[in-house]
């Protein structure tokens, strides 16, 4: 038999492996991840088509509102407001001492307690502790140029404005150009009054576009002249400058003489001049006028000028009027614009702190690492319970040293009703979920006993119907029913209230999930506990209550995120929280009103990253089997 | 040698037996005569002490106060025929099993739960004492008459409080006269006022629980999908809305978006031109107006409906019955189809046509014509909407993966298509797991819907909120507040447990 022969009957391996063979090109590289991932059907491909487009679309419109048009300098100005609130300014050392204290802690706590999850759940309290540094280093940013467009029949309202001696306020001219009129975005750029109903600057910009469109407006005359005066509050005229077309486009600068009220008026010779001019004003503090804040300006820079109305009378009354209109920014501006003046100031601003935060935190690492590595298994264990005996008693420290003590010339009382911003809302969270977890377990063992069956009827009332409400209900009550319980006068501060309500709610909620916890855990731990001559409560101290607490370790986490974003809701009965802190930003500083949809994103954002954060952590708990019952 | 008489430790969980033979004492307690017979002992009681009572509950007048040594009675009543009870209870157990009863784990038992009421009612009463004290100090006295006054200013949204009832309850048989005389329904109170906010909340409620729900399941299918754009797009528009508080999105929604919408009718956004029209105050949208011959066309359709339901009942007889495909959606829509076009048909026949519009228009200062949405309703219906259906959609994905995968390819083995295998296979068996935190979610939904005093939507608790200002009559408002959101609680929860009951595998 011949080769040839035996090959035919079995079969022989070729001496050279056969070439490998490619999987087929549809299914690798992106190619094959496009088909496998986009477009596996034709209804899928459609849609990602669809999905595709319109995501274009909206991460390009959201991109270039944010960066052109969007202004952020609200967050950079108040960050100090939206931080710690209307918090007494002399006194935010103390605030910084517990965040140094919060830091050094949590860096301690990374080192000596070495579980990722714990360390994961710590970074994220640096990154918001860090925050808080910030308002001690913060630099105002200057206010955004305000725009008027004024023509001979359409003067200028008069505008007031307040100063310190030396300021100095920068007034320009711009002749608005057929271009001008026709891009679709162009001269939008400053402050615009949006109130339907009364000519101005806006009213007169659209009314100009309708006659460009319709092809009726000849901007090509320009002959207009006026002059320009900044008054103080005794109508004395600090400087006159001359508006002709040779001064178009030039700085002028007025320094201010004195503290006081300033008006800019305008007034023109010729009614009959063609031509509209944009006046550009720099570097002024507009007046607010939430009436409050209005009577603090008056007290600080005394009366407002009288000032001539349009109607020719002299009044207050009229200046306050024009003042009251809602301010529109519809601004564009370049990309390096907004590295500028929107972002390099904030991180010019975080640096510092940051750096400080980082060391301290870093400090306090390689301790608790030092701790950990080089002592003995006694000292370790003796210093991880000095760290959660800091970390427990960091909770009434900082209530006290915030609040202050009573006739103590080193700690003055900031009474409560100051606190605001993150601050509050980190405190109200806090105090809430240190002290619910312990009424909330009574409350689980209390429902869960049937033995006591009265004990047991009444908490279950207590936690269905605190469950059944809406939370704003129970700050209803906390607010406005719980001091009367005490006293008859309502000298309970605010957030010890709120407090309470709080705490309230969220230990009814807690309670449930640890009955729930308390449920899973099978008999016979029980009954092993028994055999081993263990009282009943021993056996729930000892044996179930652990295993039931790390059960829903979990689920409590998600609820005290739910907690924190929940917390918003003490602003609708009147704390001026994170999020409440906004509207007392706006209402208390006109120019910013326009812009309450940026200070929004920025409180989102800020919520987002924390509780994103919490639940991401609280999902790797459960993936480590923190969340299961031992079987 | 009787069990229960062997005292352990070891019944924390279980519940003990209740012994089929005891005492006669403890036969006594177990039966219902003698339990009724004890509760209208406790009504001879509160009836005893009326006087006590009274003192507290009635409110006191202007500088008279109540003393509080009085709480010690509410204690005492609750407690005095427990203890009565149980006393001799004890007694007769030492008596059967010889231990002494301050060492008989049941008897200490029952002396705690004495004391334990005797102590939260003498604590509740002493606070309501102080309540009441000191409300009547600063002459807010509870007086739940205030219901009644006036409520004064405008309720902006829904039926006017200050409508007239008379004509429609005298219209009731029977008790019409009567009813109309009822205070509660006289046009203008605190009452009707709350009725009305009442009604806004139901109407935003409803409305956002069907278009969370839709949503939601929609993102919680897309959740799941293999087209990586579409999941992964579904799983931030989740995270966001999951990881940012409710009254932010309002917020945002409210005042960043519908706000800045010009409020002149002439520069309203048009939708659809000449029909639908978006502003700051809300969404104006055409309404269906009555014809001569609308009666017999919606007469038909309602009718159609009606019919539907029975042929659909039929398909599934057949289903079940045969095996042979049940076609309902097919059958329904045509049953109410052909009733409707027949009902067209004859409408038209006889006096034109049945089916006529009325368009919002523009006047100088608002839109006259058509329905209208307000502005503060569509932000909160947005809000809760969106806000609610990632957690929904969470839900839904869950029960989706809770399905085991050997039922989709046994699906698949039986030839079903994508479609049918998501609609015939897996929803349902998702959905039996995800109704029990789904009625959570929509019990959340109903209390969020409070949150709408922060966009100016004049719902219940903002009416509530209102009243309380101007009569400051906080515990009554309180106590309606809470009746209120309790009993819609109750009804959701209700409702999703016949659903779920009706969900449940049926083990033949």
């Amino acid at each position: 038999m011949n080769q040839t022969e035996y090959s035919n009957l079995v079969y022989v391996a070729p001496k050279d492996a056969p070439p490998s063979r490619k999987p087929p090109a549809y299914t690798i590289g992106l190619r094959g991840w496009l088909l496998k991932n986009l477009f596996s059907t034709r209804w899928n491909g459609a849609l990602s088509l669809f999905l595709g487009a319109f995501l274009v679309w909206f991460v390009w419109s959201i991109g270039s509102w944010s960066l052109l048009k969007a202004e952020w300098t609200v967050i950079n100005n108040n960050l100090r407001l939206l931080l710690v609130g209307q918090y007494d300014q002399t006194q935010l050392g103390r605030v910084t001492a517990i965040t140094l204290v919060m830091v050094a802690l949590s860096g301690l706590s990374m080192g000596l307690w070495t579980r990722v999850a714990r360390s994961a759940f710590l970074g994220l309290a640096v990154v918001v502790v860090l925050l808080f540094l910030v308002p001690l280093f913060s630099v105002m940013l200057p206010p955004p140029p305000i725009r008027y467009l004024v023509s001979a029949q359409q003067g200028m309202e008069p505008y007031a404005f307040v100063a310190d001696a030396g300021d100095s306020v920068t007034l320009s001219f711009e002749q608005l150009t057929l271009d001008a009129v026709a891009s679709p975005t162009a001269p939008f750029n400053g402050f615009l009054e949006a109130k339907p109903g009364l000519a101005n600057s806006r009213t007169v910009f659209n009314d100009l576009r309708t006659a460009y469109q319709a092809q009726q407006l000849d901007l090509s005359v320009f002959d207009l002249a006026f002059e320009v005066r900044v008054v103080d509050a005794t109508e004395a005229v600090i400087e006159t400058i001359e508006m002709t077309g040779d001064t178009l486009n030039v700085a002028h600068t007025v320094t201010l003489p004195a503290k006081g009220w300033y008006a800019l008026e305008t007034s023109t010779s010729n009614p009959d001049a063609q031509g509209y001019v944009w006046i550009i004003l720099d570097g002024v503090e507009t007046f607010t006028t939430q009436a409050k804040v209005e009577a603090e300006r008056i007290a600080e820079y005394g009366e407002m000028p009288p000032f001539i109305c349009a109607d020719g009378s002299v009044s207050v009354d009229c200046v306050r009027e024009a003042a009251q209109r809602e301010l529109r920014y519809e601004g564009t501006r370049t990309f390096s614009d907004y590295l500028t003046i929107q972002l390099s100031p904030f991180f010019q601003d975080i640096a510092m702190p940051t750096f400080i935060g980082v060391l301290v935190a870093g400090v306090g690492w390689f301790v608790g690492n030092l701790l950990y590595w080089r002592t003995a298994k006694p000292v370790q264990q003796l210093a991880s319970r000095i760290l959660l005996m800091g970390w427990l008693l960091l909770l009434p420290v900082s209530w006290v040293v915030f609040r202050g003590i009573e006739g103590s010339s080193q700690l003055a009382v900031v009474p409560s009703s100051l606190w605001g911003g993150l601050m509050l809302t980190l405190i109200l969270t806090g105090t809430a979920l240190v002290l619910a977890l312990p009424i909330g377990i009574l409350l689980a063992l209390g429902r869960q006993n049937t033995q006591l069956g009265a004990i047991s009827v009444a908490c279950t009332i207590f936690i269905e119907v605190v469950r059944g409400v809406p939370l704003i209900t129970i700050l209803f009550f906390a607010k406005l029913i719980l001091p009367f319980f005490i006293s008859g006068t309502a000298d309970i501060e605010q957030a010890v209230r709120m407090s309470v309500g709080l705490t309230l709610f969220l230990a009814a909620y807690v309670a449930e999930i640890i009955r729930g916890g308390l449920q899973i855990i099978p008999k016979g731990q029980t009954e092993a506990a028994q055999a081993l001559g263990l009282s009943g409560g021993w056996t729930m101290t000892l044996i179930i209550m652990p295993q039931a607490l790390r059960a829903v370790i979990p689920a409590i986490m998600s609820q005290f995120v739910s907690l924190f974003k929940d917390t918003t809701l003490v602003a609708v009965v009147g704390l001026f929280e994170f999020f409440g802190i906004i509207d007392f930003i706006v209402n208390g500083q006109q120019q910013y009103r326009p812009y309450v949809r940026e200070a929004y994103l920025f409180v989102g954002l800020v919520y987002f990253i924390i509780s994103f954060v919490m639940s991401a952590i609280s999902r790797r708990l459960e993936q480590t089997g923190v969340g299961v019952a031992r079987r | 040698m009787p069990n229960d008489t062997f005292v352990t430790t070891s019944n924390l969980t279980a519940s003990r037996p209740r012994p089929t033979k005891g005492t006669l004492l403890e036969r006594l307690a177990n039966n219902p005569t003698v339990v009724r017979l004890v509760a209208f002992g406790y009504i001879g009681m509160i009836l005893l002490f009326w006087g006590q009572i009274r003192t507290v509950f009635s409110p006191p007048s202007l500088g008279e106060t109540i003393p509080r040594a009085e709480a010690i009675w509410f204690g005492l009543i609750i407690a005095i025929p427990f203890a009565v009870i149980l006393s001799l209870n004890a007694f007769t157990r030492q008596q059967r099993t010889h231990i002494p009863f301050y060492r008989n784990l049941d008897t200490i038992r029952d002396m705690i739960q004495i004391m334990f009421v005797v102590v939260t009612f003498y604590a509740l009463a002493l606070l309501i004492i102080n309540l009441l004290n000191n409300l009547g100090t600063s002459g807010l006295t509870i007086n739940f008459r205030a219901l009644l006054r006036d409520y004064g200013t405008e309720v902006s949204e829904g039926p006017d409080p200050r409508a007239d009832w008379t004509p429609t309850l005298q219209a009731v048989p029977l008790v019409g006269e009567w009813l109309a005389q009822q205070p509660i329904f006289v046009p203008d109170t605190n009452v009707r006022a709350l009725f009305t906010g009442f009604q806004n909340t139901l109407r935003v409620v409803w409305l956002s629980l069907v278009a969370s729900t839709l949503l939601g399941v929609l993102l919680g299918v897309g959740l799941l999908t293999p087209n990586w754009l579409l999941r992964n797009v579904s799983g931030i528009y989740v995270e966001i809305f999951r990881n940012t508080p409710l009254l932010v999105q309002l917020f945002f929604i409210y005042s960043g978006f519908i706000r800045v919408l010009p409020s002149r009718p002439d520069e309203a956004l048009a939708l659809i031109p000449d029909v639908m029209y978006l502003s700051g105050r809300g969404i104006y949208y055409p309404r269906l107006i009555e014809t001569p011959s609308s009666d017999w066309f919606y007469g038909a359709l309602w009718l159609g409906l009606a019919l539907a339901v029975l042929v659909g009942w039929w398909r599934v007889r057949v289903n079940e019955q045969s095996g042979r495909p049940s076609n309902l959606l097919q059958y329904a829509l045509g049953t109410v189809i052909l009733l409707g076009g027949v009902g067209y048909a004859v409408a038209w026949a006889t006096a034109g046509n049945p089916i006529a519009f009325e368009f919002p228009t523009a006047s100088r200062f608002n839109f006259s014509g058509g329905q209208s949405l307000s502005g503060e309703y569509l932000g909160l219906f947005l809000g809760l909407s969106l806000y609610t259906s990632a957690f929904i959609a969470d839900i839904v994905r869950a029960g989706i993966q809770s399905v085991p995968h050997g039922q989709i390819e046994a699906s698949r083995a039986l030839g079903l298509t994508n479609n049918q295998t998501l609609l015939q296979i897996i929803l349902p068996q998702a959905l039996r797991l995800a109704v029990p935190p789904l009625t959570n979610q929509y019990l959340n939904l109903a209390k969020n819907s409070s949150l709408g005093i922060a966009i100016g939507f004049t719902d219940l608790y903002t009416v509530a909120n209102i009243a309380n200002n101007q009569s400051g009559q906080t515990v009554v408002m309180f106590v309606v507040l809470m009746v209120t959101y309790l009993g819609l609680s109750l009804v959701i929860s209700f409702f999703m447990n016949i659903f779920n009951r009706t969900l449940k595998l049926k083990a033949r």
